[in-house]
């Protein structure tokens, strides 16, 4: 077990900087969780928009549709300064800009006083306020084409009953947003750029060139060094994988590991921190600078987190880029958690997806173990 | 003091896998938030529903309902794919997610609304479900209403155009501004930030307690202040063009919009990429700290300052700005990628104005800070 010592060795002498690199990722992911959770929560429950509005009719027809509104959104009557709404539009501070024109109501063809709406480009919850506003007006319409004048039929519309909705209830299904699966969804995040940067700092000392020489003439096999080099990756591994459960533990305020779906999140962060370890492994060996494993780790680990689904979910993401995804093993991970998400208890028919999800994982960490492996061999026989 | 110049140049510029990476590494990214993007947007599919009818619902009645509920659209596109099955097969579907939720339909003469929902939890597409069944239980309440109270009306209730919409989609300033154009400005936000790495390195180099080559360079003739100007001003140079060419190929291949300003983008490359290397000459002029632990500070500042830019939740930067508006004045990827959005989006010269400013002062502040810490220093051991 010489390599593994040795490997242990480096560990201890930069226990400090492996330490920093733990607490710089568990930072980050954390607070991109929290941030990516506030914006969903908001997004899943559509009913209750942010909307600013500036009323330019101000007549009792524009303040009825506001009072209709009010009951599902958070209305707020803005001043007409449209570059400064279309700055909190940017940055999701509000969620839609509705503009009410000075003719609103006053002509009965409505080609003049359409209300104006703006959505965040891409976001699809305009659609449902339109639906809203159009199912309104019509019915006002309606009572106009029959005869009746605006000021009746805003009075009929204060009494109205509201639809009724029900949840249908004994479900395995989960349509809301459980407390751990935001931290759950950046695990990838978490664990590739903290095991790649560590092990980068780690392979770099075995990148130097007299190390190579006094290893390459050892009596250690190359299969044996690989296997050691591997074994001492796995309990860093382990180390940032129970550490990353803790976090998810901490942030879900103890709900975590009392999830009824827990073996199979722990299967698959598992699962996830091999490939996380395969991966390091294998950027480990093409750098030789600590400086470059940096430089190579923040693109890759920011890339794959943006198209595999961790930093926007998987069902906003093109069919496109899902095409693409499918391809990396980050893109199991999301779709795995996703599932595991979507169920409060696994039916048979989920179970299989689910395993079939974790084994593509595993594939992919074996293909890259085995690209790796192939790679030190054709280093050290050009040597 | 040209040769000065042209050897230092040669001497970053063999360092091809440092040089290679520092440039590469913001346009893969670019590149990949551009595939990422592409598809985001696309309209929402239609809704699946299932629709169960009450025993005592007419056929002509549940034909009607039907027949209302799939000529709804959005967008050019229906908006519902409905289908009518028993309560059994409904439930059965909602459960396995194959509908969004079930429409229980009860005759209209009841009094009551005629349509009720039933859904899993609350999402978009329940909400949207929501509102439809709203629209036609209002509707239904009109048709009620004015036939008991002005049934002479109802020939020309019946003529109505459900079809007009009263609602148009627009841009508030008259240009579209893509949501995701804010990952890009951090992006660039992040690449001048990364300019620490090529600046720790020049610092390395001129601290002879650090490598034998900084040993080296502190005995010889030249002065040290020429060294020092000499080697922050290549890395300088080296990271201002990795910057504009990173910014060109976002204007100009990715074609994101950053603005037609072109000496501005300019100006605010050449500050954000002093920021970065001056970032990273304080660091590394720290004196006798393994490398590994100026990269683990380096990396923490330019990651935790461009997360606070937006560059993996692009809301947070707003949220800041409500919440504590200081730190987006003194976070450099912030000032970076706001004064980009000024240029680009809001053309706001002014609010431009002081970001540029809180930017020069911070580059000051940096490099008086390096200097200090490597002016005559002496050795008596290394």
């Amino acid at each position: 077990m010489t390599i593994f010592n040795g490997y242990m060795k480096i560990v201890r002498s930069n226990i400090n900087i492996i330490i920093m690199y733990f607490m710089i990722f568990t930072m980050i992911s954390v607070l991109t969780a929290q941030g990516t959770k506030s914006r969903e929560e908001k997004q899943y429950t559509a009913n209750s928009l942010d909307i600013a509005v500036v009323d330019r009719a101000e007549n009792d027809l524009s303040k009825a549709l506001l009072e209709y509104l009010g009951q599902f959104h958070h209305v707020t009557v803005e001043e007409d300064r449209m570059e400064e709404l279309q700055e909190r539009l940017y940055y999701y501070n509000i969620d839609i800009v509705l503009q009410i024109p000075k003719e609103f109501g006053t002509d009965r063809d409505w080609k003049k006083g359409k209300v104006k709406i703006t959505e965040v480009p891409g976001d699809s919850t305009a659609m449902y306020l339109q639906q809203q506003i159009n199912g309104m007006l019509q019915q006002v319409q309606q009572y106009e084409a029959a005869g009746y004048s605006q000021a009746e039929v805003i009075e009929k519309l204060h009494g109205q009953k509201q639809s009724e909705i029900s949840i249908l209830k004994d479900s395995e299904s989960n349509a809301n947003v459980k407390g751990y699966t935001p931290m759950l969804r950046m695990i990838p995040y978490f664990y590739i750029p903290a095991l790649c940067s560590i092990l980068g700092l780690i392979l770099a000392v075995f990148q130097r060139k007299d190390m190579k020489q006094r290893m390459s003439i050892s009596s250690i096999s190359l299969w044996r060094q690989n296997v050691e080099a591997l074994m001492a990756f796995l309990v860093l591994g382990v180390g940032l994988w129970l550490l990353s459960l803790g976090v998810i533990q901490y942030i879900s305020k103890g709900t975590f590991f009392h999830a009824q779906l827990l073996p199979y999140y722990l299967a698959n962060t598992f699962v996830m921190m091999l490939v996380t370890l395969s991966l390091a492994f294998f950027i480990g060996i093409l750098v030789k600078k600590a400086v470059q494993v940096n430089m190579i780790v923040t693109p890759f680990s920011l890339g794959l987190c943006f198209i595999c689904g961790v930093f926007v979910p998987l069902s906003l993401l093109g069919e496109q880029v899902k095409r693409v995804a499918q391809f990396l093993p980050v893109y199991w991970y999301s779709k795995t958690n996703d599932l595991l998400g979507d169920y409060q208890t696994l039916p048979a028919n989920i179970q299989g997806k689910v395993w079939q999800g974790i084994g593509i994982q595993l594939v992919f960490m074996a293909a890259i173990i085995g690209v790796t492996l192939m790679l030190t061999k054709m280093r050290q026989q050009e040597r | 003091m040209l040769q000065l110049f042209r050897y230092r140049i040669l001497s970053l510029l063999r360092e091809k896998t440092t040089i290679f990476w520092s440039i590469a590494f913001a346009l893969i990214l670019a590149t990949f938030f551009n595939f990422a993007f592409s598809g985001l947007g696309e309209d929402l599919k239609s809704i699946s529903v299932a629709v169960v009818f009450d025993e005592t619902v007419n056929q002509t009645e549940s034909e009607s309902v039907v027949k209302s509920l799939k000529q709804i659209e959005s967008k050019h596109k229906k908006l519902l794919r409905v289908k009518s099955e028993s309560e059994e097969d409904a439930k059965r579907d909602l459960k396995n997610k194959k509908v969004k939720g079930i429409y229980y339909v009860t005759p209209i003469a009841t009094g009551e609304n005629p349509i009720r929902l039933c859904v899993l939890g609350s999402g978009l597409e329940e909400s949207i479900l929501q509102s439809v069944m709203e629209s036609y239980n209002n509707q239904m309440r009109v048709y009620t209403t004015v036939m008991l109270e002005k049934p002479q009306k109802m020939s020309e209730l019946m003529k109505f155009d459900y079809g007009k919409s009263m609602v148009v989609e627009s841009t508030i300033t008259g240009k579209e501004v893509q949501s995701y154009t804010q990952y890009f400005l951090a992006l660039i936000g992040m690449a001048c930030m990364f300019g620490c790495f090529i600046g720790m390195g020049t610092a390395s180099q001129l601290q002879a307690n650090v490598g034998a080559l900084g040993a080296r360079r502190c005995i010889t003739s030249t002065s040290k202040a020429k060294l020092i100007f000499v080697d922050v001003f290549v890395a300088f140079f080296v990271q201002f063009i990795s910057v504009l060419v990173l910014m060109a190929y976002i204007k100009g291949v990715l074609k994101i919009d950053l603005g037609n300003h072109i000496g501005y983008l300019v100006l605010i490359a050449a500050l954000g990429s002093m920021i970065g290397v001056s970032l990273g000459m304080l660091v590394g002029s720290i004196g006798k700290v393994k490398e590994g632990a100026k990269i683990g500070i380096l990396l923490t500042i330019s990651l935790t300052s461009s997360f606070l830019s937006g560059l993996m939740v692009s809301s947070i930067k707003g949220t800041i700005e409500q919440n504590c508006p200081i730190i987006n004045r003194i976070n450099p990827s912030s000032l970076i990628s706001d004064a980009l959005y000024c240029v680009g989006v809001y053309e706001d010269m002014g609010r431009l104005q002081v970001d540029l400013l809180l930017m020069l002062l911070l580059v000051v502040l940096l490099y008086l800070g390096s200097f200090v810490m490597m002016r005559r220093v002496r050795y008596d051991n290394i």
